[in-house]
């Protein structure tokens, strides 16, 4: 018996009780944009899902920092809507080439730098994916999250962004140090703000439009809707003007949960960003776990010092 | 996706998607369960498109079912329900006369991982390498997985029935 025959009698059998039911390539098509949007929508959401939900309350315990925002447009939406970034197709342009050049060139002179990626992308190869990508951004209107096809609510504006391909973090690891995931962006002025422009109770609050590149840095707690115990945000935020013009902002935002809560240790966020003269913006943004004896963990991988090297690097980049 | 690459996952879908569709069966045995592992594994693709290459499309697309199909069955242990390592005992007729046991109803016997190595092995063509690379163990587990697979199978049946296959021992 050959492996044709084992085949053929197997399929013979599979002929005899596959129920006719062919797939919808289309009908699958049309669910994977919906969810492709939902995971955009939901990543930022879920980016910024305990951090960004707290900070809405922690503006509203304190009364915000009064933050600046760069970005009119987005500023003057109105924020009971939700609304959402529709990104094109990934293109290497000459800025992304040197964008690329300049983040592992600033990775690569970190001891003991080593990467990965999240989620299932085992058939993806290294050369695939760690570059940076120029993506025209479009920002939609979704007050009503079962419309399949928005295409009545575009509100705009259009702004090519520069960040990883759709969905990739980038796991960063160092020897001694737990995994960081990586997010980088890069927006040109206008296409962000710095911080979001919540007004009322985090739970009133539909997440309006993203990106907001900065926390509040207030320490506070918030209740956990869950297990009804405590989350505790302690923040270290440093800003800095520089002589070259440029801004920088680094932050450290530690969430420790209370006993209860099943988050086990807590994370760590470290959120570096240089404004560029020109009011664009270079965002790194890292999530890890705190070090201490409830993790064991000697650190996270990537501190602010490298984190700021890496994003300076990046600023050097002019934008086309 | 543009409109082209939207165009090509559909190609792909009409071209392979029954492929798919009836290696999740022979991993799980249920004609339902493969339809929505196949279809949750089809719209990771599409969110992949972009990225995966060509060449290691159906790979990937295996792969990912197979993730599906054991995440399923963990959350099914996890809800303790009655799951157990061996499919349903083989349903008789109506007129009281025993079924002949069938190729696939014997691999259906197989324990999930050994029944994956047989499928991608001998009904794919898949080669050792791209096996273990789809089920996430080594060369050398699934060769163990076939034999130990190939043996159980030669239990189910007359060594008539379904002698060896060529070039593999058990």
């Amino acid at each position: 018996m050959t492996a044709g025959d084992f085949r053929s009698m197997v399929e013979a059998e599979l002929d005899e009780t596959v129920p006719p039911e062919p797939l919808d390539g289309p009908a699958i098509a049309a669910m994977g944009r919906r969810s492709i949007r939902r995971r955009r929508l939901g990543g930022a959401l879920s980016a910024l899902a305990a951090l960004a939900a707290i900070t809405v309350a922690a503006g509203l315990v304190v009364g915000g920092p009064g933050g600046t925002d760069t970005a009119g447009d987005l500023s003057s939406l109105p924020p009971k809507a939700t609304y959402w970034w529709q990104y094109g197709e990934p293109e290497t342009t000459p800025q992304s080439v040197a964008m690329t050049q300049a983040l592992w060139g600033a990775l690569s002179a970190i001891d003991g730098f080593e990467f990965g990626l999240s989620g299932n992308t085992p058939y993806l190869e290294p050369e695939d994916f760690p570059s940076l990508h120029r993506l025209e951004a479009q920002l939609w209107d979704d007050t009503d999250p079962r419309h399949d096809e928005p295409d009545e609510d575009r509100v705009g504006p259009q702004v090519p962004v520069y960040t990883f391909d759709h969905d990739i973090y980038l796991m960063v690891s160092t020897p001694g140090t737990a995994a960081m995931s990586l997010d980088v962006r890069v927006l040109p002025s206008g296409s962000y703000l710095r911080q979001p422009p919540f007004e009322r109770s985090f739970k009133d609050v539909p997440y309006p439009v993203d990106p907001y590149v900065e926390p509040y840095c207030v320490d506070w707690d918030l209740p956990d809707v869950d297990s009804g115990a405590d989350l505790r945000v302690e923040y270290t935020c440093e800003r800095t003007a520089l002589e070259s013009g440029e801004e920088l902002l680094r932050a450290e935002a530690e969430v420790r949960p209370g006993p209860g809560t099943g988050a086990g240790a807590g994370w760590l966020r470290r959120t570096v960003v240089v404004y560029t003269a020109a009011g664009d913006a270079v965002m790194l943004s890292g999530l890890g776990s705190p070090a201490g004896p409830d993790t064991g963990l000697s650190g996270s991988a990537l501190d602010l010092d490298q984190l700021t090297a890496i994003a300076s690097a990046l600023a050097a980049v002019p934008l086309d | 996706m543009t409109p082209e690459r939207d165009a090509e996952f559909c190609e792909y879908v009409a071209g392979r998607g029954e492929r798919l569709r009836r290696f999740a069966y022979l991993c799980c045995g249920d004609w339902h369960r493969a339809e929505d592992a196949v279809q949750t594994a089809l719209l990771r693709l599409y969110r992949a498109w972009p990225r995966v290459r060509p060449a290691t499309v159906d790979a990937y697309a295996r792969k990912v079912v197979v993730n599906i199909l054991i995440s399923e069955q963990r959350r099914l242990r996890f809800r303790r329900e009655r799951v157990t390592g061996e499919p349903p005992e083989i349903p008789s007729r109506p007129d009281g006369t025993v079924d002949r046991v069938t190729l696939v109803a014997a691999l259906l016997r197989l324990r999930g991982r050994q029944r994956a190595a047989i499928v991608l092995r001998f009904w794919d063509d898949q080669s050792v390498e791209e096996t273990a690379r789809i089920l996430g163990c080594s060369s050398g587990s699934v060769k163990n997985l076939t034999m130990r697979g190939l043996a159980r199978l030669r239990e189910e049946f007359a060594d008539s029935e379904l002698p060896e296959i060529e070039g593999v021992r058990a």
